[in-house]
């Protein structure tokens, strides 16, 4: 159908959740001609692991993953989504198909180098996240799950916003850290047009870090954040922002938040994140 | 799915069937114009508000973010469709009661959210309670008669239950 | 006979609207209705040199497109100074501005319609600076010119300093009322070539007065009904949809239904001004104030609304509820490319409370006083002058206020330890995670007072009609008509609860609001409970007068019992008893003879207007409100928690507690949400965040519980000595967050609502966490 629809030059949308689409389509700034709706294929609302990772459908929803035993680091994300209506609704689909500068999901799986599984006439397909943010599924594709690794040491996401609860994420922060490669990613959303991977704090973190036992210093903690803010204030092109929120303030969260994500994964004396 | 096809909707315990409505119509633009179920509330339509909210399959969602053709087959419950009797019963009254209703617009999607949320977490501290319930909006009360009416509530169910297991 | 004055009586309205049955003005359908669309000016500042609407008339579907060539009246509309075009004709003035409106048979044609019409526009420069608003070279942006109000008010001699100077600038953003349920109305063409509406409004007999010079319609022609409205709190005070939607619908020739989603609703009615402030406290090295200098200017944005009288408020309050020997009190309110502003709760006082606030608790500071110590001191008794020469009247509890509200309880310490699985307890909630050591908390304070009902010398006046009767059941019932709009405040229970007490029935009916009678006048400035209550009141006396002296008639009594039936006979409990004339019957014996119907028009004690000097008797009545706030800041994202409320609040006779109850916490809600959260954010005059995903509004998770006290002393010349509650908190809220933030982080706030970057040092960034307490010990 979707090829046949690219031929005949009609709007075709592929809807999983719906949460920011729907009110797209309303106001006019999507247009469609059809909708292929995805809520009840039961395939894409599956999520599994293997021996090395997470499989997580597209048609999963947040509240799926709230309490995810096997990622942490996703259940804490998830809950920390939006309201218990939107946290209902949106899916892990629907947060790749909306890419928004700072969504949480996508600063959780761009920090955990996940993959991107479509499916398409041609067959089955994957290609690491930065890549489809860039350029979308292949004409005719349909995104069917992300991969990532699983946990391999603590995990946390962090984010700011306007208010105490449900609010869109004005800089958010994800820190993995994965002590069999001996390895810490870190990605920033609210600071570009899509969250960015932090490759300079990374690297030093990776010195900084006693692999032995997992922790680091406080000191470690200041550089990261430093490393972190100087790498914000790099990011282009920046996002353009209002004045609720300078940049300067944006990079000077982003480092804030990450100082905090990685004390919380790497300071013996910090409370690590547990599902909730 | 195309433009203009005829689907039905499972509305408060109805099927009810929908025809000639745009194929990208919100379950929200359904019920209000095609249906005439206007106790779902139109506030924000970008499912910030929660004015909208009904039960989605049993679960708690905003219906302006959801696509009324996505949810045919599914089971949709408004503030209507929750019943007279029991918990939904009881979220009314005390909403009255305790004086969480003021213009009321939020009204319909507060009890239909606050009654899902007893249903599944009836313990909830008033944390919790300000947390879950953060995704409904309300401009007249400052929500202190809204938490107010949700305790009571559960006051009053806990002492239901410890009378019921004497 | 229950729920009576003083009693929790319960809404009237409330079993519907928990049933979602209750129809509020968007739900209103009837058969065979268009739906009504408006277009807007996507610029805030062009000439329209063409209107183009052949293509979108042709359109299958549209049944109507008018433009300003249509409107057949007066070609503007205003609730002051009618200067704000129906549609713009040769020159848009704000982002947003309706050029055209169109009605089609259903919602996505009349958008499609709006799509075909065709403007040829030429963008303008836009003026969107206040301060250059009145600059020479600045153009005139309207033929009416750029100032919409100027007041200076001299008191004592300005030039008198205290050896103690305050001197600072201070800005306030632009706050939306953002009630919930948009703007809407269903509007029919009559038979008699008049107009019939059902609207969501504040003020049913300004619509109409409105309407019918628009329309060019006899008054009697435009009837208009009250339908269900989803909140106001001022925005409903100005017309939007209302001539636009009658316009079509009687070009078409069928009802019109004519609603705005958010996104319109944001760009359809005023909002709050935002306001740059210039205050300059002198007090003597003891903390007794001196004098008091304060600069205003307000951004009425491009049409007047309700500027002038939003002018008076500011400047007449400008020096708080204080003692203030001198004064010089200078504001002005002029016109600029931005979207207009109007009335929203507390009408032009939040403003100056943020900043006369501010002041006091540097100037505490100074002179080395506790901030409630420096309020206590200097604060207004009944008896003492006001900067406009008014003298304060009575009751005005100011120092009680500030001390009741400092006595109660402070919350628990900040917990050391995690916080909860909510996150709630700490700044940011759950996904900010604030480090607790990072975590300081705040105490502020705030003390205002606010004017009751309208101002400066206007007769405003409000009628209301009751009549007692037999239902059929044979009962006693009394009938209330009134065209108060009930827009959630609870009118619709106070009315309720007065009839009972007066006329001692259980039934109550309210009809309608409606124009079938004379005008309630508007529900804003806090006028309701006293000005319709008092009307309902005076109506229900005289229905009992006529009834009784009836009675007194039919049973022979002397003349002077039926003259004067008052003194000798009372209606109590649904009988009439006297003991003196040795008369008992009940109330259904007495209307057995036929029902009784009075009206009765309350007005207020008069007011004068303020002469060159600002001096006058201007207020009626003030009401006052003390806040206690306690934020929790977290110092290195500059995020902030609103731990505690405490509120202590001179509210005259109480009516309803719950009703009450209800309002303060509102209130205090609304103020909260300008301290921390809530900014219409403006962009060379367009609107960047006209929705509720990208304008915040607290939720259940940011408002904590309140602390109320309420000071109940009557008011001498109100209806059972109320007086009006829903503002007064809205002033103290937002100044008392401020000032407790900046007890946080010691820091002195020029901008409200207060942002993470203004409490955060970007320059000097505080050294960030390790482990708790810094770096632990080698």
């Amino acid at each position: 159908m979707l090829a046949g629809a690219r031929e005949s030059g009609t709007e075709v949308v592929l809807l999983s959740g719906g949460t920011d689409l729907v009110p797209a389509l309303r106001s006019g700034e999507r247009r469609a001609d059809a909708v292929v709706a995805l809520r009840r294929v039961q395939e894409l609302r599956v999520r599994g692991a293997g021996a090395d990772s997470l499989t997580v459908g597209a048609g999963v929803t947040y509240t799926d993953l709230v309490g995810w035993s096997l990622s942490p680091g996703l259940a804490r994300t998830a809950r920390v989504v939006g309201s218990v209506q939107i946290r209902n609704t949106g899916t892990v689909g629907g947060a790749l198909g909306s890419a928004r500068p700072a969504g949480d999901l996508l600063t959780f799986l761009t920090a955990a180098d996940a993959e991107v599984l479509t499916a398409s006439p041609s067959g089955p397909a994957r290609l690491p996240l930065a890549r489809f943010l860039a350029g979308g599924p292949a004409p005719g594709a349909v995104v069917t799950a992300v991969r990532l690794a699983r946990p391999g040491g603590p995990q946390t996401y962090l984010k700011i916003g306007g208010r105490q609860a449900a609010f869109p994420a004005v800089v958010s922060c994800a820190v993995l850290v994965d002590r069999l490669r001996r390895s810490l990613t870190c990605a920033i959303g609210g600071v570009g047009r899509l969250p960015a991977r932090m490759e300079e704090a990374e690297s030093a973190a990776a010195g900084d870090i006693d692999w032995a036992t997992g922790t680091a210093s406080p000191a470690a903690a200041r550089r990261f954040a430093d490393l972190v803010t100087a790498a914000a204030a790099r990011i282009a092109p920046a996002l353009p922002v209002g004045p609720r929120e300078s940049a300067e303030y944006r990079w000077h969260a982003a480092g804030v938040l990450a100082g905090r994500a990685f004390t919380r994964c790497l300071l013996p004396a910090a409370t690590p994140d547990e599902p909730t | 799915m195309s433009g203009g096809e005829t689907y039905r909707l499972h509305v408060d315990g109805f099927p009810r069937t929908v025809s000639g409505a745009w194929i990208g119509d919100s379950l929200l633009t359904v019920l209000r114009d095609a249906l005439g179920v206007t106790a779902v509330k139109d506030a924000c339509e970008q499912g910030r508000c929660g004015a909208c909210s009904v039960l989605l399959d049993g679960r708690l969602a905003a219906s302006c973010t959801v696509l009324a053709a996505d949810a045919d087959g599914a089971r949709v419950v408004t503030v209507a469709g929750l019943g007279t009797v029991g918990l939904a019963r009881a979220v009314r009254a005390t909403f009255l009661a305790e004086g969480a209703v003021q213009c009321g617009f939020c009204t319909p999607g507060f009890v239909v959210a606050v009654t899902d949320l007893l249903t599944r977490r009836p313990d909830a501290d008033a944390d919790e309670l300000r947390e879950a319930l953060a995704g409904n909006i309300c401009r007249c009360t400052g929500y202190g008669r809204i938490i107010a009416a949700v305790q009571a509530v559960q006051r009053d169910r806990a002492v239901q239950r410890d009378r019921d297991a004497r | 006979m229950s729920g009576g004055v003083g009693a929790s009586a319960r809404r009237p309205d409330g079993p519907a609207k928990v049933a979602g049955t209750f129809p509020y003005a968007g739900d209103l359908r009837v058969p065979g209705m268009l739906h009504g669309r408006t277009l807007r000016c996507p610029h805030p500042r062009a000439r329209i040199r063409r209107v183009d609407t052949a293509t979108a008339r042709q359109l299958p579907g549209v049944a109507a497109v008018v433009t300003a060539a249509d409107v057949p009246g007066v070609a503007t509309y205003g609730l002051i100074i009618a200067d704000q075009p129906v549609f713009a004709a040769t020159e848009a003035r704000y982002a947003g501005e309706p050029v055209a409106a169109v009605a089609a048979v259903d919602a996505r044609t009349a958008r499609r319609a709006l799509a075909a019409i065709e403007v040829d526009y030429e963008p303008l420069p836009p003026h969107t600076d206040p301060a250059l608003a009145l600059a020479p070279d600045t153009p005139r942006l309207h033929p009416a010119g750029n100032l919409y109000r100027e007041i200076d008010v001299r008191h004592g001699d300005p030039d008198r300093d205290g050896p103690v100077v305050i001197e600072d600038h201070y800005v306030v953003g632009m706050q939306d009322q953002a009630f919930l349920a948009p703007e809407a109305a269903l509007i029919t063409p009559a038979a008699d070539g008049g107009v019939d509406l059902r609207v969501a409004t504040q003020w049913l007999h300004s619509d109409r007065e409105q309407l019918a010079a628009c329309l060019a319609l006899p008054e009697d022609l435009v009837r208009l009904t009250l339908a269900g409205v989803g909140g106001a709190f001022g925005g409903r005070e100005d017309i939007t949809l209302q001539i636009h939607g009658a316009l079509l619908a009687r070009a078409a020739g069928a009802p019109v239904r004519i609603a705005y989603d958010r996104v319109e609703s944001f760009l359809g009615h005023p909002h709050r001004h935002p306001a740059r402030m210039w205050f300059r406290h002198t007090a003597t090295r003891a903390g007794d104030l001196v004098s008091v200098q304060a600069r205003l200017v307000l951004d009425g944005g491009a049409y007047a609304s309700s500027s002038p009288a939003v002018l008076a408020n500011a400047v007449t309050h400008a020096a708080g509820p204080y003692r203030v020997p001198h004064a010089r009190l200078h504001g002005v309110v002029v016109r600029t490319n931005n979207p207009p502003c109007g009335a929203m709760r507390g009408f032009g006082v939040p403003q100056v409370t943020i900043g006369h606030e501010a002041q006091l608790d540097r100037l505490a500071d100074a002179v080395g006083l506790d901030p409630v110590e420096l309020r206590v001191r200097n604060a207004i008794c009944p008896g003492d002058i006001l900067p406009t020469g008014q003298v304060m009247g009575g009751p005005l509890p100011a120092r009680e206020l500030i001390q009741l509200v400092a006595a109660r309880p402070l919350p628990p310490s900040p917990t050391a330890g995690p916080a909860g699985p909510t996150g709630l307890t700490l700044p940011g909630g759950l996904p900010a995670a604030a480090d607790p050591s990072r975590v300081r908390r705040g105490v502020g304070y705030a003390l205002a007072y606010k004017n009751l009902l309208f101002s400066e010398g206007m007769d405003d006046s409000s009628v209301a009609r009751v009549r007692l009767d037999l239902a059929a059941d044979g009962t006693p019932r009394a009938s209330i008509h009134s065209a108060c709009a009930e827009v959630g405040q609870g009118f619709v229970a106070i009315a309720e609860q007065i009839a009972r007490t007066e006329l001692g029935v259980d039934q109550v009916v309210l009809r309608p609001a409606d124009t079938a009678i004379g005008s309630a006048g508007s529900t804003s400035a806090s006028r309701q409970t006293w000005m319709s209550g008092g009307a309902v009141r005076g109506a229900c006396v005289a229905v009992a007068d006529r009834l009784l002296a009836r009675v007194a008639r039919t049973a022979g009594l002397p003349a002077r019992v039926v003259e004067a039936p008052g003194a000798s006979l009372r209606i109590t409990a649904g009988r009439i008893v006297g003991a003196e004339a040795g008369l008992r019957l009940t109330l259904a014996d007495a209307l057995a003879a036929g029902p009784v119907e009075a009206e009765f028009t309350f007005h207020h004690r008069r007011t004068t207007a303020l002469d060159a000097a600002g001096q006058g008797d201007p207020h009626v009545a003030f009401a006052a409100a003390a806040h206690r706030a306690v934020v929790d800041v977290d110092l290195d994202l500059g995020l902030v928690r609103v731990v505690s409320m405490a509120l202590a609040q001179d509210c005259g006779t109480v009516l309803n507690p719950l009703a009450l109850r209800g309002q303060v916490e509102g209130g205090t809600a609304q103020g909260l949400g300008l301290a921390v959260m809530e900014e219409l954010v403006t962009d060379g005059g367009r609107v960047t965040n006209p929705t509720f995903h990208d304008y915040l509004l607290p939720t259940a998770a940011d408002v904590p519980d309140l602390d109320f006290v309420a000071v109940t002393e009557p008011q001498p010349e109100a209806p059972y000595g109320v007086k009006g509650v829903g503002e007064a908190p809205t002033c103290t809220a937002t100044p008392a967050i401020v000032a407790a933030i900046r007890a946080a982080v010691g820091r002195d706030l020029r901008r409200v609502p207060v942002r993470p970057q203004d409490l955060v040092d970007l320059e000097n960034p505080v050294d960030l966490p390790g482990a708790p307490g810094g770096d632990p010990p080698a």
